[in-house]
């Protein structure tokens, strides 16, 4: 039995503390709240290789872990204490030109230990449409601007001009200003709190306590997966509307158990569309995974969950999207089908599952605080403007 | 005292600076904008601790190089005591001292005694910079958002080392982020060569000299320009311009201008101009500024040097709010050309009434077409602007005819070949000519129209177009005529043709499909009745007009079996005319 003095339960009692205080300081703090999705307010903390170790919500996990890799991997031998990186970019792991993720490092003794990480979506950064969501966008650019990661703070220093770039773009730039100088703030909250223990432990002890944490979850997954029944089942999901489309998308899906993996296969979806309907492998394998949380809640959300689910997105379907496609709506409608489709599957091995709307929820429509106008075929959920 | 001998090397070693920074650029850039067009300006700015002047500039596109000074002062306020060796700024926002976001400034801060004192700087018309609509052009822009990305001062390199993050943020707002980087490194360069000449000029000469030769030259040109406002007559004068309209349903919107000449003191108020349009032909200060400039550049005597110090005895009004001088967010992407022109153009009018011999077009009245998509030879995007379909708009000016495309002080840019076009994009012209019979009459007229028709070949491409000069053409001076009305058909000869009469955004074009066009000319200047008949028979010889206009837009008579000119005949319609 391990001591109340295991390092690896002492950090991840200092995770679940820091991040119990952080989001919810966020959430008080945001400037644009009612104008954005407070489900994508997410705060999380990170190995320094950028594998998320605790997340709050745990189903944004999907999502901040790829973003945390792609900024890791692009900055590896670039990173200095007092630096902060943001990036919105849908191409550089991210969902939608709306979500805005901030990471800050964490140093101990001059090492590098960790990270933590904000995001949290941004009422407005220019396109067509004021709030983003533009259902005619047949690219990227139509959206918003890209962000690709950038260092808003350089040991410590702001980079003004960034900022003014990044506020620049933005029809609301005064909310912008100050939500990212919030997250900032709870970045900054985030990691002292982390760092006494880190320094405490001595770097080479946390680090490796964050490593078992992710192990241990790895194997919980494993024992937990391990429940299926081996076979085979494939799962499809409703129709997907895009208003630049005749037809409708739909996503297709098979799930096959074996003795040494689970695996999800997305071959047979629809092709890329036209519209902002297409969706990022990271947001796919997001939402994927959010049956799987909901069947073991009781896992904690870091990265070992995703060691043992293998998730297969061909790069012809519209659940891959690539430059300069446009995703605005991913997060909502497409991912809903993703849900729909995993859970068709899923269903079938006779596990029971929550109610679909449960299942849905992190990815249910959001009200949206600006005017969508949609194409007026059935099925198109925006509405159109009476003339 | 600084000797004038001095003061004119310098001033010439630093336009020559500025010439070679811009072969630097032609010969390293990507994009045929470049390389082949060359719509980019290059120039030196001075700094003399308070006010930023700009010192010398190769041939250049003026729109470019005069509003690149409020860049500069953007710069300064925004770095101030933030400036270091090594330094390179970038900006293309309109509401920084741009003009509209295609156009992108990069300047160096070049330093003597630890001070920035000289910032070359490249101005250029880059191809794609994200946005809506490739090529930046969104007819249906309301807001400047809808436009494209917006680069306000921002350091590519901090005391000589690059910030990859910041430009790999830059070109992922690209289309083309390649090219974009190629041309980017040209313009880097460019300011990197400029540096090292304006170090080896300090060293030659100290600081001193070269600040006092600066100081020289600036007045030297403020004294010329003074001297020839003298011989003007006083006296206030109008002119108004009217643009067609803004590409979201406004008409007819109009630039007031009121130029004022006491002794050698003169000033241009642009009040009563139209308020700002929803459109996108809203022209930032700097834009109004620049097209104001070379309106007066143009009628002044070639060997005057163009710098601050003649700008800076010229007093511009323009007031906030209105088309010339619009408020932030107002669109603008079109405006370096209308309602820029349009600057020109009531500028020139205003001195018309003073000045009549020195007048003429300087303006385009713009025919826009941008083309994307992708090429499959080379399994890329592409992004262009096509100038075929609005290559003229030269007028007549006292002693000369409208020739080759545009107007004198827009002849900084050169058009691409239709062999180099082919080869850079998947199009096929099929027609690519003056038409016969469409100058606009003058004593000297104007250049003829020109007629396009361009195939999209193997590919699918996407045009946005935006048409001015329909309703209202380039006018004519002292008595010359106006210019023919431009036209632009899509899908031409097939049963989707179509005819665009103000804008059309997004518009496929697939393989096979054909645009038309037809862009008029600029205005003639002088009493068509009074040009030289030899003229009018040597213009109808060469198939500029028929027998018929030369009739009557000019009142000669020409024999048709022998090809003479009726002299007797004529002096008689001639007669009849003036009465």
């Amino acid at each position: 039995m391990a001591s109340s003095l295991d390092p690896a339960k002492e950090v991840s009692a200092a995770i679940g503390a820091t991040l119990g205080r952080a989001r919810p300081a966020l959430l008080r703090r945001l400037a644009s709240l009612a104008l954005i999705d407070r489900r994508h307010v997410s705060v999380a903390l990170a190995t320094a290789d950028g594998r998320v170790v605790g997340i709050d919500p745990a189903a944004r996990l999907g999502i901040v872990r790829a973003v945390a890799r792609t900024v890791c991997d692009a900055f590896s031998d670039n990173i200095a204490e007092g630096d902060a990186i943001l990036t919105n970019d849908p191409f550089s792991g991210g969902t939608h030109i709306q979500d805005l993720t901030l990471l800050r490092p964490l140093f101990v003794a001059g090492q590098l230990v960790g990270w933590a990480i904000v995001q949290a979506p941004l009422p407005d950064l220019g396109g067509m449409a004021l709030g983003g969501y533009y259902p005619f966008a047949l690219e990227i650019w139509a959206e918003g601007i890209r962000v690709t990661p950038v260092k808003l703070y350089r040991k410590g220093a702001l980079q003004r001009d960034a900022l003014t770039m990044l506020t620049l773009n933005s029809r609301l730039p005064h909310l912008v200003g100050k939500d990212v100088q919030h997250m900032v703030d709870i970045l900054e909250l985030a990691n002292t709190a982390l760092a006494v223990l880190a320094a405490r432990q001595t770097p080479a002890v946390y680090t490796q306590a964050l490593d078992r944490i992710i192990t241990a979850t790895a194997a919980r997954t494993q024992a937990a997966l391990s429940e299926l029944p081996p076979g085979e089942w494939r799962g499809e999901s409703g129709p997907i509307h895009c208003c630049l489309e005749e037809a409708d998308l739909r996503v297709t899906v098979r799930l096959t158990v074996s003795d040494q993996s689970v695996a999800l296969d997305f071959s047979g979806s629809s092709p890329a569309a036209k519209g902002f309907v297409n969706t990022t492998a990271a947001t796919t394998q997001a939402a994927a995974a959010l049956p799987f949380f909901a069947l073991w809640p009781s896992l904690p959300a870091n990265e070992g969950i995703f060691q043992r689910l293998h998730i297969s997105i061909p790069d012809d379907t519209f659940l891959h999207a690539k430059l300069p496609m446009s995703v605005g709506w991913s997060p909502y409608q497409p991912s809903q089908a993703v849900v729909q489709a995993v859970t068709a599957a899923l269903g079938q091995t006779h596990q029971a599952l929550p109610p679909a709307e449960q299942l849905a929820a992190p990815v249910a429509s959001p009200p949206l605080p600006f005017a969508v106008t949609g194409c007026g075929r059935p099925g198109c959920p925006f509405p159109t403007q009476p003339d | 005292m600084i000797d004038r001998i001095t003061a004119l090397v310098i001033k010439d070693s630093l336009e020559a600076i500025s010439e070679e920074m811009s072969k630097t650029v032609e010969r390293t850039a990507v994009h045929p904008l470049f390389n082949e067009v060359h719509d980019y300006s290059t120039g030196v700015f001075f700094y003399d601790g308070s006010d930023v002047r700009l010192v010398a500039r190769a041939t250049a596109i003026p729109v470019h190089i005069f509003a690149s000074i409020l860049s500069v002062e953007a710069l300064m306020e925004s770095f101030q005591d933030d400036l270091h060796e090594g330094d390179i700024v970038m900006l293309n926002d309109p509401y920084y001292g741009g003009t509209h976001h295609a156009d992108w400034t990069v300047m160096k801060p070049v330093f003597f005694d630890g001070k920035p004192v000289l910032f070359p700087s490249v101005r250029a018309h880059m191809a794609d910079f994200g946005g809506p609509v490739a090529g930046g052009y969104n007819p249906e822009a309301k807001d400047i958002w809808q436009e494209a990305l917006r680069i306000p001062p921002i350091k590519l390199f901090e005391k000589g080392v690059l910030r990859q993050d910041v430009l790999d943020w830059i070109l992922a707002n690209s289309r083309i982020p390649n090219v974009l980087r190629g041309d980017l490194a040209a313009m880097f360069g460019a300011c990197n060569l400029a540096e090292q000449r304006v170090h080896a000029l300090f060293a030659k000469y100290g600081g001193d000299v070269v600040n006092e030769s600066i100081e020289y030259t600036l007045d030297y040109a403020e004294k010329r320009f003074r001297a020839e406002v003298a011989k003007w007559p006083d006296g206030e004068y109008r002119g108004k311009a009217t643009l067609d309209h803004d590409s979201l349903g406004n008409y007819d919107v109009e630039v007031q201008t009121t130029v004022t000449i006491k002794g050698s003191d003169l000033s241009v108020d642009l009040s009563g101009s139209s308020p700002e349009t929803p459109g996108f032909v809203n022209s930032p200060f700097g834009n109004t500024a620049s097209w104001v400039y070379t309106a007066l550049c143009s009628v002044l005597p070639e060997d005057i040097p163009i710098n601050s110090g003649v700008f800076r005895a010229v007093t511009i009004t323009a007031p906030e709010g209105t088309v010339v001088n619009p408020l932030p967010p107002a669109p603008c992407m079109f405006s370096t050309v209308v309602i820029g022109g349009d600057v020109g153009t009531a500028t020139m009018q205003a001195l018309e009434q003073a000045i009549p011999d020195k007048v003429g077009s300087v303006s385009l009245n713009y025919c826009l077409c941008t083309t994307y998509g992708h090429d499959s030879r080379y399994g890329e995007m592409f992004v262009t602007i096509e100038y075929g379909n609005t290559l003229v708009a030269a007028g007549g000016t006292q002693g000369q005819d409208g020739w080759g495309g545009w107007p004198a002080p827009m002849c900084g840019l050169i058009y691409s070949t239709v062999e180099m076009s082919e080869i850079q994009f998947p199009f096929f012209y099929h027609q690519y000519e003056y038409v016969g019979d469409t100058a606009a009459p003058g004593q000297w007229r104007g250049v003829p129209g020109f007629a396009m028709k361009r195939e999209s070949v193997r590919d699918t491409s996407m045009i946005n177009v935006a048409l001015t000069g329909v309703r209202h053409s380039s006018p004519g001076f002292a008595g010359g005529k106006n210019g023919a009305s431009s036209r632009y058909v899509l899908n031409w000869g097939t049963e989707h043709e179509e005819e665009v009469l103000e804008s059309a955004a997004n518009r496929p074009s697939p393989p096979g499909s054909i645009i038309a066009t037809f862009k008029g000319g600029g205005g003639g200047w002088g009493n068509p009745f009074a040009r030289d008949p030899q003229k009018v028979l040597n213009d109808v010889l060469d198939e500029f007009i028929t027998l018929d206009s030369a009739e009557r837009d000019y009142g000669v008579v020409i024999q048709p079996d022998s090809m003479t000119i009726d002299t007797d005949e004529t002096l008689r319609r001639r007669a009849l005319a003036a009465k």
